[in-house]
């Protein structure tokens, strides 16, 4: 390594509202390396792309590429100036064929305007491009491919091509945003691969992902961040040993007190051998789990592993292609979402999926849509029983709440069904540790009310501290099942996150 | 299904060559053929009112092929493209009443098109997707205000009458076309521009710039991480597209030899805007089916009463777009596609 900075990003800071996504980060990337910038989920990894590759224009701080003072180009200045990047959602040019995509994306390597388009003598400039295009598809072993529409590959080729696609404006930095998504182990170590040769040929690669494995495997050098702060920088074997970067990985709160534990009960919720695919990726494969009455199940996983779609598979929100969901012994076989609500079902999504130009109140009642104005208000007392702050904030805009409260008030809306199963997604995300330990002890009242629940959570240790039990799931698979308080102590649980 | 397209990606080249050879051909015949058919129209159709409607044909198609390059090429949905066309025709009108030359006023109609179309660019384009269409729509009719309220310019509602017609003094050879009784000679004129605008929009669609385009159209964002200046590649093409129908709107007003706000509304706007739908945007054919099928469904209708022609007229237009969503010219081309598909 010659040790020249390519990329030097300094004290950056960029702020949405009043939340800074990230604060004060700076870090550089040599000539000749692979910098892996990592953190969990809503660290502000893509937000520094987005500032870094000029989608986002900084609120303070400095980005330097080769020495020049790049802060707030439009991307397409960047690209001119060997800065190229690609996207965390498949980006490609869908109804082109693979070949046209990387003759469209190899504007820069030629020249002219309109003028010269309308005039010029196309000929050899056409062998020229041709020849370039047939260079770039069989260095990245899409060559045989080049006469399909790019819409039509799969998944992972479609991720190959876009990889391509920066490859063709002739990148000096080349950043990748999130390569390795929706890849199963063997996909993304063939990409590792191909990045490796593309570092080889002379591009300086800086690459986001949250897949700690993948990433501690291939990268030269890793930056952690995590709440937009730099946590953590150095060799990889030496990063995923520090303890902040296991805290921000598996997360903090293993002292709130967990439930009493349950006896036997009959399933509120049995899904077995469940199937679920999305157009080419398998994000379930015969996943099978059971929540009893009484219980608090949590299910943790990278991210990316099938979590989120099991959820969505049993409140009805994407089809199945296999299996079978019973809530309290009722196969949920062609039962419509809204169905299985009356059935005694809540699903409180990722993201707080609040209304935030309804009232606090107005927002609660949503939630009882079904039943009739005097039962809800019973419903109501219930709620501001165990969320006080949402009495005082009844005839508050729900999008002036803070983070947490607004996190409290989704749940809020989805007991006033009075459910048996609430199904929780990411409840503590992007919640500082107090208000995440605060949503969990609310759960824990819940659950001594009787209600069961099956928790999707990020944070493992509090998860698994106020669970009964726990399936840890692995590429749409169940890797593990027990007791939460045996897993708690699972080196394996560890390994998941981290790849350690 | 999708084994056999895998199997076309990886045909040999000597193959692919061979299919290319065979469409170059088949394009080569379509192309002369429809260059016959336009060159005979005239006098297959040779009443006055037959030979009215292909003029305006002719208008339109270089209209339609202009607004092809912001709809079909980049994926703008302007539809504000008739009041470019307007700019141009009150410019040329005015100075060639002023006693300046036909060529004058047509480098004059492109002129004041192009800085029409560069001024409403700057700021429309700054916008995406419905909010760009919603103000070329706007500033569409705001120019046609205009047009009714500088009546000191304009004569506003009562229009400019009395357009010289064209005069052509070329190598020693004078023509003036007298477009009233006499249209066959107008028609030709058209007719070389109409040919000229489409040969331009063949050649931009294949060229770098035309790629460019293609790119903005599929994803900005992905283009601009390439290189390519999205906002500057989108306002040349705006730009470009509203001097060709500023343009046509000079070739409009010297054949009809009076224009008013009234030519040039949002509903013209709209008619070009379904045109290029219809006969398939971002084809090469669409620029001229479009303008050919319209024009003679409304002729076809004219039997009819008004308004049961109207019901018609709509429900025809619904049936083929349900149908057709990428026009005729697009379904025509899967049609034969899946025509040789089945044949190998």
């Amino acid at each position: 390594m010659s040790g020249r900075e390519v990329l030097q990003v300094e004290e950056l800071t960029r702020s949405f509202g009043g939340f800074a996504a990230v604060a004060d980060l700076s870090f550089h990337v040599e000539e000749g390396e692979i910098l892996g910038l990592v953190g969990p989920n809503g660290a502000g990894k893509t937000t520094t792309f987005n500032v870094v590759t000029g989608f986002l224009k900084p609120s303070g701080g400095k980005v330097r590429f080769r020495g020049e003072d790049v802060t707030g180009l439009a991307p397409h200045a960047l690209a001119r100036r060997g800065m190229v990047r690609t996207f965390q959602h498949t980006r490609v040019f869908s109804d082109l064929s693979v070949a046209d995509n990387i003759r469209v994306a190899g504007h820069l390597r030629e020249r002219g305007g309109i003028w010269r388009s309308v005039f010029g003598s196309p000929g050899n400039e056409r062998s020229a491009v041709q020849g370039r295009v047939r260079e770039i598809l069989e260095r990245v072993g899409l060559g045989a491919l080049a006469g399909n529409r790019a819409g039509s590959l799969a998944y992972g080729e479609q991720r190959i091509l876009e990889i391509a696609l920066a490859l063709a404006a002739q990148p000096q930095l080349l950043l990748l945003d999130e390569p390795f998504a929706g890849m199963n182990e063997s996909e993304s170590s063939a990409a590792m691969d191909l990045i490796h040769r593309i570092r080889d040929d002379g591009v300086t690669v800086l690459v986001i992902d949250h897949h700690m494995q993948t990433m501690a495997r291939g990268c030269d050098r890793l930056v952690v961040m995590d709440h937009g702060l730099k946590l953590a920088e150095g060799r990889p074997a030496d990063v995923v040993n520090e303890p902040a970067v296991v805290e921000a990985y598996l997360g903090a709160g293993s002292d709130v007190t967990a439930p009493a534990t349950v006896a036997q009960a009959e399933a509120v919720l049995d899904v077995s051998e469940l199937d679920v695919r999305y157009d080419r990726v398998r994000a379930l494969r015969g996943t099978s789990l059971t929540v009893r009455r009484g219980e608090i199940v949590a299910l943790v996983g990278a991210n990316g592993a099938g979590k989120t779609t099991l959820l969505r598979a049993v409140s009805g929100l994407v089809p199945v292609t296999g299996g079978r969901i019973e809530l309290l012994g009722r196969n949920l076989a062609g039962v419509s979402p809204v169905a299985r609500v009356r059935g005694g079902l809540a699903h409180c999504p990722e993201g707080r999926e609040i209304f935030p130009r309804m009232t606090v109140l107005e927002n609660l009642l949503l939630g009882a849509a079904d039943r009739e104005p005097d039962a809800s208000a019973s419903e109501l007392e219930h709620v501001f029983r165990l969320f006080p702050r949402l009495e005082e904030r009844t005839s508050q805009f729900a999008g002036s709440l803070s983070g947490g409260e607004q996190q409290m008030l989704a749940i809020g809306r989805a007991v006033m069904s009075r459910p048996k199963l609430l199904l929780l997604d990411e409840p503590t995300l992007g919640l500082s540790p107090l208000l995440a330990r605060e949503v969990a002890e609310t759960l824990v009242r819940l659950n001594a009310g009787g209600l069961s629940v099956l928790l999707v959570e990020q944070n493992a240790v509090l998860a698994l501290a106020i669970a009964h039990r726990a399936y840890v799931i692995e590429n749409g698979r169940i890797a593990l099942a027990g007791p939460a308080a045996e897993l708690r102590n699972d080196e394996s649980v560890k390994r998941v996150y981290l790849g350690a | 299904m999708r084994a056999a397209s895998r199997a076309e990606g990886r045909l040999g080249s000597a193959e692919r060559g061979g299919a290319d050879l065979a469409r170059t051909r088949l394009t080569w015949v379509l192309g002369l053929a429809v260059a016959a058919l336009a060159i005979a129209a005239p006098h297959v159709f040779t009443s006055i009112a037959a030979r009215h409607l292909l003029v305006l044909i002719g208008i339109n198609i270089v209209l339609v092929a202009s607004l092809d390059l912001l709809i079909g090429g980049a994926g703008l949905l302007s539809l504000g493209h008739a009041a470019f066309m307007g700019v141009g025709a009150y410019a040329s009108a005015l100075l060639v009443k002023a006693g300046q030359p036909f060529a004058v006023g047509l480098g004059a109609g492109l002129l004041a098109g192009a800085l029409a179309g560069l001024l409403v660019g700057l700021p429309a384009l700054r916008l995406k997707g419905h909010y760009f269409s919603v103000v070329t729509f706007i500033v569409g009719i705001i120019i046609t205000i205009l047009m009714t309220n500088l009546v000191d310019l304009t004569r506003g509602p009562m229009g400019l009458t009395g357009i010289p017609f064209a005069k052509v003094d070329l190598f020693g050879w004078h023509h003036t076309f007298k477009t009233i009784v006499f249209k066959v000679g107008y028609y030709y004129l058209v007719l070389a521009f109409a040919a000229l605008v489409l040969l331009l929009r063949w050649r931009l669609g294949r060229s770098r710039f035309g790629r460019a385009l293609t790119a903005v159209k599929g994803d900005e964002n992905l283009a601009e991480s390439v290189g390519i200046a999205t906002y500057r590649v989108k306002l040349t093409a705006f730009t470009v597209a509203a001097a060709i129908a500023g343009l046509a709107g000079s070739l409009y007003a010297h054949y009809t030899a009076f224009i008013s706000p009234d030519s040039f509304t949002f509903v013209h706007s709209f008619d070009l805007f379904v045109m290029n739908l219809l006969g398939g945007a971002g084809t090469v054919a669409g620029p001229i089916i479009g303008p050919v099928f319209l024009t003679a469904l409304s002729s076809g209708l004219k039997g009819l009463s008004p308004a049961l022609a109207h019901v018609v007229h709509g429900t025809v237009l619904i049936l083929v777009i349900v149908a057709l969503p990428t026009g005729i010219a697009g379904g025509v081309k899967r049609a034969a596609e899946a025509l040789r598909g089945r044949r190998r």
